[in-house]
């Protein structure tokens, strides 16, 4: 029951904007916008996580969440609830990985 | 721990104005795992423990060595922090530090080959002060994956002295010495351009100027902070620079007048502090795009191919279990033989003693022989080996860079218990010492989570328990050869640890949704590259370090409470000893719960030390007044079950054995932790009230099998 929950979050693509959360290993992205509060976004932007940057998705945990992320030369964790915030766009999607 | 740390500080300050000009103070900054400990011990010489993972640092730890010119400098370790927009509570003592303490020079250790993210944190610094040294470490390793960085050109953008350095070679520490008095590096500090809001920083650095308070920080950076709002900080600022009301409200007005330009601009006063980050972190790239130049490298190719099955979908979590199990198996079957072997020792000394000491009256030699000085050798024995085991295989995963990895994967069950990925790492370390697992729940961000962490660690058999368990899991299958005995023990002792681990995460979640109910927090886990451990240095830090201290904190309760122990055994009181009466009282609760007042009075009594509740219960049957070796386990089957041991007693006390109290040091270590009476009481009422539960259900289910 909560993987359906996890699932209908993920696909949420055709909802709006496309998130980082939606993103699979592989797919490279650059930030737009950082939909979240004051405190968490600053902590996301002095992980150099601004908009802008390029950032390259590379791991999925096992439950499906949270994913692992390259930003510039350092991999890290976000937990989904906080990548649905962040609004990205498709630099290069890895077709291969995608057709689930 | 917020009153303990900042009276550290404040002594600093202190002990800095009135010392002579032969004592300089340092303290090494950084982002979190960038070796910023590695590099503390070797300039130091001091033994602290470092690990692949961030937030090793837990509290501040300061070493000396001698400068080239003869002085004695004070080095301070602070915690990792990603900036100094602090979030948890050691990212504000880290802060504090940086910001309001008067050392000498501030080290800014960063990773090179990290450099464009952990130049974001040092920027933040050269730009607050002028008296910041930024060191490279793991310089080696930046070189082997094929990175060229310039460290002139570095040293110009950042207007900074830079020092390639790697604590694995020893390549840079002697500059780091010498640049620490080195005055000729005070440079103006470095200048972050943010054009948007310049002008409304010129009002506010203005006022600041003309009050003049501005501490070793420059008005600059204290304007933008001031603009960014961020009133804790605010109000440290005030606190330690000494502003007085007049003064902020003069402040306050300048920055109402930075606003209104910048509304007037169209730019909403709420986003400066994105706005001044966004701009550090731009600076910060184009310096490291203008300084680092990338040859290709294979580093990376490991971690990656190793990544795909630490984290795989199928295979990440059978090799954490099988690597759970590993470490487990080894500290708890291989500790056997060291463990006899200390035994036989410990009571060779003791013929030896009671022999020196065979002039001495009965009244103090029976005591201290059969009390404290027996007590104390079976804490040892018991808990020496599994220790001695345990930590260092930990600290190999620790180094190796699997720990983030852990959390990485378990992150999502338990943030659906309402805690998150780090606790399990917290656990871990519980199942060396719960102390240290309580200590370690400080690498926990988020209050609430933190607190849970630290009130549910006792749930997870430490090495003190785990012998007990293990014996308990082996009775349970007594009478089978010894070949299926071993697997089923084995299965057994996994089926209790994993009921704690479901127990950690039932109780999370019910305390989450009751007592401490809040917002979710966000976690952000950084996954490291794997980097080869150093075998011998771990073995030698996480035996001196770690087994050593958590022996001597269970030593210093042991010796008292083997005093009580041979007290309540030999004391006579109404005809009977304090022990047996005890053993009365609590008879008919322990009936209840399908054990007998023995085994109630044993937890009881073992509250110092778990490791010696069996011995306890041994004692009380035998009538006997002093503790005895754990006999073969046959011997051991027979005493119990002539004492009125069924499968149901063996149950439930191993149930009781995993949810009781938490040890006497580990409560005294919650309290240190949480500062709370509230807490403390919490951590022995949730243990024991999930105890009391589970075997009371189970006890009455296990009945109506027995028929």
């Amino acid at each position: 029951m909560l993987f359906e929950k996890g699932h209908a979050l993920m696909n949420k693509e055709h909802f709006g904007n496309l998130t980082l959360g939606d993103i699979d290993p592989g797919d490279e992205v650059v930030v737009r916008n950082i939909n979240l509060p004051a405190k968490i976004r600053r902590r996301l932007l002095d992980l150099g996580i601004s908009p802008g940057v390029r950032i390259t998705c590379t791991a999925c945990a096992p439950c499906g969440r949270p994913k692992a992320y390259s930003v510039g030369s350092s991999t890290i964790a976000i937990r989904l609830d906080d990548a649905k915030e962040i609004e990205v766009e498709y630099i290069n999607k890895n077709e291969n990985k995608s057709q689930k | 721990m917020k009153i303990k740390v900042k009276s550290k500080i404040n002594k600093n300050n202190e002990d800095n104005t009135s010392d002579d000009k032969n004592y300089v103070t340092a303290a090494l900054a950084g982002n979190p795992n960038v070796g910023k400990s590695s590099l503390f011990n070797k300039l130091t010489g001091l033994r602290r423990h470092t690990g692949n993972w961030s937030g090793k640092t837990v509290d501040l730890a300061s070493g000396f060595f001698v400068t080239p010119d003869s002085k004695k400098c004070e080095l301070v370790d602070l915690p990792g922090t990603y900036s100094l927009y602090a979030r948890s509570e050691e990212e504000r003592v880290s802060r504090d530090f940086i910001c309001f303490s008067r050392s000498e020079k501030i080290i800014v250790v960063v990773d090179a080959s990290l450099l464009e993210r952990n130049l974001i944190f040092a920027l933040d610094v050269c730009e607050a002060k002028n008296n910041v040294i930024v060191v490279l470490n793991l310089m080696d390793e930046a070189q082997k994956s094929g990175l060229c960085i310039d460290c002139n050109r570095l040293s110009k953008m950042l207007s900074v002295p830079i020092i390639a350095a790697s604590a694995k070679t020893g390549m840079g520490l002697d500059e780091i010495k010498c640049a620490i008095t080195d005055d000729r590096y005070k440079l103006p500090s470095v200048h972050i351009s943010r054009p948007t809001i310049e002008d409304a920083t010129e009002i506010v650095r203005k006022k600041v100027d003309e009050i003049g308070k501005t501490g070793d920080l420059s008005a600059r950076w204290l304007a933008v902070k001031f603009l960014e709002n961020d009133a804790e900080f605010v109000s440290q600022i005030a606190f330690r620079l000494g502003y007085s009301s007049d003064e902020l409200f003069e402040i306050d007005d300048a920055i109402c007048r930075a606003n209104e330009t910048l509304k007037k601009s169209g730019f909403d006063p709420d986003n400066i502090s994105d706005y001044a980050a966004e701009c550090t972190a731009k600076h910060a790239r184009e310096i490291a795009n203008a300084c680092v130049q990338k040859k290709g490298g294979k580093k990376k190719d490991l971690t990656g191919k190793l990544d795909k099955y630490v984290l795989g979908k199928y295979t990440a979590y059978p090799i954490m279990l099988a690597l759970f199990s590993f470490i487990l198996w080894l500290s708890a079957v291989g500790a056997n033989y060291p463990s006899d072997l200390l035994f036989g020792f410990f009571s060779l000394v003791g013929d030896r003693l009671s022999y020196l000491m065979r002039d001495l009256p009965e009244m103090i030699r029976a005591p201290f022989l059969d009390g404290i000085y027996l007590v104390l050798t079976w804490v040892v024995s018991v808990m020496l080996p599994p220790m001695a085991i345990f930590f260092p295989l930990f600290t190999l995963a620790e180094d190796f860079g699997i720990l983030p990895r852990i959390a990485f994967c378990l992150d999502e069950p338990f943030r659906r218990s309402g805690s998150c990925g780090k606790q399990p790492l917290a656990m871990c370390m519980g199942l060396g010492c719960n102390c240290t697992g309580i200590m370690g729940s400080r690498i926990i961000d988020s209050d609430r989570e933190r607190i849970l962490s630290v009130l549910t660690n006792s749930f997870i058999p430490c090495n003190g328990r785990l012998p007990l368990l293990i014996t308990l899991s082996s009775l349970l299958f007594f009478g089978m050869s010894a070949h299926v005995r071993g697997m089923l023990t084995a299965i057994a002792l996994m089926a209790f640890v994993l009921l704690t681990v479901f127990m950690t995460m039932a109780v999370c979640r019910l305390l989450s949704a009751t007592l401490f109910r809040g917002r979710r927090s966000s976690v952000t886990i950084e996954l490291p590259l794997y980097r080869a451990p150093n075998v011998g240095q771990v073995i030698v830090r996480s035996v001196f370090d770690r087994t050593l201290r958590v022996l001597g904190r269970s030593l210093i309760v042991a010796a008292p409470a083997g005093l009580v122990i041979w007290l309540m055994s030999n004391l006579t009181l109404l005809d009977r000893t304090p022990l047996s009466l005890l053993n009365g009282i609590l008879d008919p609760i322990g009936r209840f719960l399908g054990m007998d007042g023995v085994i109630l009075s044993a937890f009881v009594l073992g509250m110092p030390a778990n490791e010696i509740v069996l011995p306890i219960i041994l004692m009380s049957y035998s009538g006997g007044g002093h503790l005895t070796q754990t006999p073969s386990l046959s011997t051991l089957g027979t005493v119990l079950s002539n004492n009125g041991w069924t499968m149901r007693t063996i149950v439930c006390t191993a149930v009781l054995c995993l949810f009781h109290f938490p040890c006497a040091p580990a409560l005294i270590t919650v309290f240190k932790e949480t500062h709370s009476k509230k807490a403390t009481i919490m951590s022995v009422v949730i243990p024991l009230s999930v105890g009391v539960i589970v075997c009371t259900v189970l006890s009455h289910v296990l009945l109506l099998f027995e028929g």
